[in-house]
């Protein structure tokens, strides 16, 4: 997990992406290169380049991301699990995200589409209004894919930098290019001059290339050592038994660089359920029902870590206990003498 | 022409954002890159042998980054966690009470065959992950060390983040005591598999009260061995009490060696002997056990002088050797925190 480098898109700030003015420019510019041009065509062919380049960019650091809600929190059974790199080939690989899907509870894997959209939690995977305004389409998110059994889910994403740092490397390399350019067209400084700032640009651009690729962290901890405050989810086995029932928390997005579905994107953190599942599953009306507290307790829970109330008063010295609030906490200065 | 509006003010943010790169910016974005090339030579490159075995779509288990994945610490005051930070501890736990009506009343003066409640404070030592249904389980036993017990239930609580208003949070059974008078411990086990700290989840109230007679109080307990092997059970004594919390500095120290050394200063185990003129006398001192074995064994504490008055507390604590496993200065298995009243009458 690297620090966030996406952000999810407004609705009143969503545009599609959009290649045709940078294309074109760098195409006119090729052409005025190719046809006495020189340096000033390769100018323009770089600018049309960088015009590209920024447009992908901008797409892949979250202008994909059409925000339903930020800092949503839903319960369910990992079901599948998309290490960095499923499914997806050179070069689609620069999204090194990974990805867990997860069966909302209180259903079933078994239940349809319809059932779940039904449910306490299924507005998650079900199309909402935002998606008409911009005319994106949905086919929903069928996940699983342990041996070959799959259910509707909610796919989410944990965030890999690759976009991020690839983005940056190359906007570098492309910049240093351009100043290359600036050089050679300049008449005063000749070819050699041209020539070794050529050869600089293109170092650059080849050491940039791979910078950004194989530099990006994944955020997968088995790409690196073992940390103890790792963890590792299951998904169910051949009998259904043994998966991990979790809470999730992160922003609820379309993600509109696929074929059309929400998801948590990026999924910010994920917690296992002791003894889940301890509620009644299914589409009952009493199993709704009584999950709906349990959905209450466990997201008001996890909401009120984040409030200023609590993480203002974790700063306090009184909350600042290491091992146990007698042993090394503390009373407060406005606080009575304490009993003993 | 509404298209080529967009394109053109497109293409002339990109020309903007192109001056400033070339006039100074691709210094920055330069400088900012060359960290991802050490990145490579420290980090990415033994990975990528690595990187086909991660594409298997059939996994049935995933590694997710500390960084978002979650853990509670639910806790409560743990003897033997304590115990085996080298910390001196009492047995008379500030995490576990018993009331009768709404009113506390001591462990060891219960009455037979009556309600009482049975409550724990349970604490969270995670900011971020709380513990929503927590099973705390509660185990009554025989006066003792190390001795087998009873459970009694389980109850649920739901236990917020540390700082939040539902931390501490309080676990409570009703529990009605046996028709034969008697004297009993009580252990509350907080269970969480997925735990941050999972050593500090078992805490125990294990006192007695006895007057000083001439000038001696007698404690008759049982000694177990809870382990399946046959060991040596030690039995020390020290003088430790729950010290009042202290006045919280202005700039607390946040560094965890230097917690602990202060820790260590306060609470350390070598730091607390015996009431200055008692003395305690433990027969047996030491015991050899099969595994699930229990022995009586007799405390006496003698006061400094016939005419004692007030109340002097002694732990005597329990701790295991001769297994491969134990740590050479022994498993911390259990303890009694022993109360002597004086009324200086001799």
């Amino acid at each position: 997990m690297v620090e966030q480098c996406k952000f999810c898109t407004p609705s009143s700030q969503f545009e599609p992406i959009s290649l045709t003015a940078g294309v074109i420019t760098t195409v006119l510019g090729l052409i005025a290169a190719l046809f006495g041009g020189g340096a000033v065509g390769a100018a323009i062919a770089l600018i049309g380049g960088y015009a590209t380049l920024s447009e992908v960019c901008r797409w892949l650091r979250g202008g994909k991301l059409l925000c339903i809600q930020k800092d949503a929190c839903a319960i369910g059974l990992v079901y599948g699990l998309e290490p960095v790199g499923f499914e997806k080939p050179f070069p689609t690989n620069i999204d090194n995200d990974y990805a867990i899907n997860i069966v909302l509870a209180p259903h079933f894997p078994s239940e349809t589409e319809t059932t779940l959209q039904q449910g306490p939690q299924g507005h998650f995977i079900a199309p909402q209004p935002v998606l008409q305004d911009h005319g994106l389409g949905w086919v929903g998110y069928k996940g699983g894919h342990y041996q070959n059994r799959k259910s509707w889910t909610l796919h989410c994403e944990f965030e890999g930098n690759r976009p991020c740092t690839f983005c940056d490397a190359m906007k570098a390399a492309v910049a240093v290019a351009i100043v290359a350019a600036v050089i050679c067209a300049i008449p005063i400084f000749g070819w050699i001059a041209c020539a070794i700032a050529g050869a600089i640009a293109a170092v650059v651009l080849v050491v940039m290339l791979l910078a950004g690729w194989l530099g990006a962290d994944d955020g997968d901890p088995s790409n690196h050592a073992v940390n103890p405050g790792d963890g590792d989810l299951h998904v169910p086995d051949a009998t259904g038994q043994g998966g991990d029932y979790v809470v999730v928390t992160g922003d609820w997005v379309y993600d509109a660089g696929h074929d059309g579905w929400n998801e948590f994107h990026p999924c910010r953190t994920v917690q296992k359920i002791q003894g889940a599942p301890y509620w009644a599953q299914g589409n009952s009306d009493a199993a709704l029902r009584d999950f709906k507290l349990v959905l209450n307790d466990w997201c008001g829970a996890i909401k009120e870590a984040a409030t200023p109330l609590t993480t203002d008063a974790q700063g306090r010295p009184e909350h600042r206990w290491q091992f146990h609030p007698e042993l090394d906490g503390c009373v407060p200065d406005d606080a009575p003498e304490p009993p003993r | 022409m509404t298209q080529i509006q967009p394109m053109l003010k497109r293409l002339a943010a990109t020309l903007e954002e192109l001056l400033k790169l070339a006039a100074i910016g691709w210094v920055r974005l330069v400088v900012n890159a060359l960290p991802i090339l050490l990145a490579i030579i420290r980090r990415r490159l033994p990975g990528l042998c690595r990187e086909r075995l991660r594409r298997d779509s059939a996994r049935k288990c995933m590694p997710v980054h500390a960084k978002v994945y979650r853990r509670p610490d639910p806790l409560i005051y743990s003897q033997t966690y304590l115990m085996a930070q080298g910390l001196a501890v009492t047995w008379d736990n500030p995490d576990i009470r018993i009331e009768q009506a709404g009113v506390p009343v001591s462990a060891h003066a219960l009455q037979p065959d009556t309600e009482y409640a049975i409550i724990s404070r349970v604490w969270n030592g995670a900011t971020d992950a709380p513990a929503v249904h927590l099973p705390v389980r509660f185990t009554v036993f025989g006066f003792g060390i190390g001795t087998g017990g009873t459970v009694l239930g389980e109850t649920h609580v739901n236990l917020g983040v540390k700082g939040s208003a539902t931390c501490p949070t309080f676990a409570s059974m009703a529990w009605r005591t046996p028709p034969n008078p008697g004297h009993y411990c009580i252990q509350a086990l907080l269970v969480w598999a997925d735990d941050a700290n999972p050593l500090n989840n078992l805490g125990q109230t294990n006192t007695d009260v006895q007057p000083l007679n001439s000038p001696r109080a007698r404690f008759n307990l049982m000694v177990g061995n809870p382990g399946r092997a046959r060991r040596t059970i030690r039995l020390v004594a020290d003088g430790y009490r729950l010290p009042a919390r202290a006045r919280c500095p202005d700039k607390p120290d946040d560094e965890p060696a230097s917690r602990r050394r202060q820790m260590l200063a306060r609470h350390g185990m070598a730091r607390h002997p015996v009431p200055e003129g008692w003395h305690v006398d433990i027969e047996p001192v030491e015991l050899t056990l099969a595994g699930g074995e229990e022995r009586p064994v007799l405390v006496t504490l003698t006061a400094p002088t016939d005419d004692f008055t007030g109340r002097a507390t002694v732990n005597v604590n329990g701790f295991a050797y001769g297994h491969a496993d134990e740590h050479e200065d022994g498993t911390p298995i259990g303890g009694v925190t022993l109360h002597a009243e004086g009324h200086g009458h001799g």
